[in-house]
């Protein structure tokens, strides 16, 4: 099977949220989840994909676009991939669920980097606040955590 | 932010490389917690007994490559008992046992027997990486087995070691299949080298990047190796020392001539001046020069010798002198 650009067909997707987005065949087998269904010839138009929103997969769809796009060089990317993860936590969060789901280990990469870069440098306390969450640890298992990673881990 | 499945919060530790960032995640919450040890495969551990080698695995059962120092520092100038400990042998003994896949380890100031590296060498198959630093207590015996039984490795860096040396033919147990290794360095052994099988040990390892020799390979051996790895970044010579006026002496100006992949070079445990034009060719591609062992290399040809290192970022030097001083002052560290 081709999946050049030039014999590219169109493929129907559907989000969790019943919007259908068109996509070019070859942009839309980035993601390892639809190119296998489309090697099976379990492509039946619309493909439905009951985790990713709508906004998201319009998300998706336009990394996978520009990484689709032969012509565009190393630089390029990196340059469009810097700009690209410049999100709120909330699409951050989507994006990485459907990258995953997806299964686009390029998107994958480049979205926890940003989540991982958010945490460098932080402490735990300040790592909660950003991403919102409840420390449920008893005070003596943080001590005694803390206690080995000072001693021992660090 | 809802919070992430385990899987994808693995993914995100991927990225976090520094213990410091590793263990803020770990005090986050119970899953965070979870997931980071999980995940957690370079450890560090600062001081030996400050945790036992079964929390180690207990915290970190995944651990692929684990850094482990034992005494103090000023151990090195005999500041410490010679009983103070510092055995490795119940960590290796306990992460075989726990059938950790240890791939990498480095030991600094800790006591090393033969046993220890023969059980390390039985012990993990897909061990890689052996680094030890001013480590004692084993002999050749002990690298041999080393060399004989780690079928994949690709480092051995044996730095400022008491290693005694009953037979210098620990080299020639490294079989004929292992062409893995990436960096050798042995320049802290004392006894004899043998020459033949470090030359084939050499060539038949084409991914070799770092090779630092002892005092008891000489120069003519040096030229031949070069011969078979032109692609060396790394070099540390031996004894270099022979007449100038010699066939083997132009042999090496020309070989090294090749070597245009040399960044780094140390060594000349023993050396000629004489015989230091030579390597005037690679110094011009050096950023880093350790004369540190060079006793010999002072004055005059030291200073002819630096001058040819326009790209030099960083040297060594035992001591410093006013001229050297100026002559580096461009330099971004000088190290004596």
């Amino acid at each position: 099977m081709s999946l050049s650009p030039s014999t590219s067909k169109m493929l129907s997707l559907k989000s969790s949220d019943g919007k259908v987005l068109e996509v070019e065949e070859h942009v839309a087998v980035l993601c390892e989840t639809i190119k296998s269904l489309v090697e099976d010839g379990c492509a039946d138009s619309p493909i439905p994909l009951a985790n990713v929103d709508g906004a998201t997969l319009g998300n998706v769809m336009e990394w996978c676009k520009k990484h689709a796009d032969q012509k565009a060089s190393a630089d390029d990317l990196e340059d469009w991939d810097a700009e690209f993860v410049e999100r709120d936590q909330g699409e951050l969060y989507h994006l990485i669920m459907a990258a995953n789901y997806l299964n686009i280990k390029g998107l994958l990469d480049l979205i926890c980097q940003k989540v991982a870069d958010m945490i460098k440098g932080k402490h735990p306390e300040k790592i909660r606040e950003i991403f919102n969450i409840e420390n449920d640890f008893t005070p003596e298992q943080q001590e005694q955590i803390r206690k080995d990673n000072s001693w021992a881990f660090e | 932010m809802n919070y992430f499945p385990e899987e994808v919060l693995e993914h995100v530790f991927d990225f976090l490389t520094s213990h410091r960032d590793r263990n803020a995640a770990s005090l986050v919450s119970k899953s965070w917690f979870k997931v980071e040890k999980g995940s957690r495969q370079r450890v560090f551990i600062g001081n030996c007994y400050a945790i036992s080698p079964e929390r180690l695995i207990a915290r970190f059962p995944r651990v692929k490559a684990l850094t482990l120092k034992g005494k103090p520092h000023f151990a090195d100038f005999n500041l410490v008992p010679p009983d103070w400990g510092g055995f490795v042998l119940p960590w290796i003994e306990t992460m075989a046992r726990s059938n950790v896949g240890l791939e990498e380890l480095r030991l600094k100031r800790m006591v090393v027997t033969d046993e220890c590296l023969e059980r390390l060498s039985r012990s993990f198959p897909n061990f890689k990486s052996l680094v030890l630093v001013s480590c004692e207590g084993f002999t050749t015996d002990g690298l041999a087995a080393i060399a004989a039984n780690c079928r994949f490795l690709r480092e051995l860096d044996l730095q400022e070691n008491e290693v005694e040396d009953p037979r210098g033919q620990w080299l020639s147990c490294f079989p004929d299949s292992c062409t893995s290794l990436v960096s050798l360095n042995i320049a802290c052994l004392k006894g004899e080298v043998p020459l033949a099988a470090l030359e084939r040990l050499v060539a038949r390892c084409p991914n070799l990047r770092s090779l630092r020799l002892s005092r008891a390979v000489p120069l003519d051996t040096l030229q031949k190796i070069l011969m078979q790895a032109p692609q060396l970044e790394d070099l540390g010579t031996g004894s270099y020392v022979h007449d100038p006026d010699s066939e083997t002496y132009d042999n090496l100006k020309n070989t090294l001539q090749k070597c245009n992949s040399i960044r780094s070079l140390s060594g000349f445990l023993e050396v000629a001046p004489h015989c230091l034009p030579a390597i005037h060719s690679i110094c011009s591609n050096l950023t880093s020069l350790n004369l540190s062992y060079a006793l010999g290399i002072h004055g005059a040809d030291l200073i002819k010798l630096i001058q040819h290192c326009r790209k030099l970022q960083r040297l060594w030097v035992r001591s410093l002198n006013p001229l050297l001083s100026r002559i580096c002052s461009s330099f971004f560290y000088i190290l004596k």
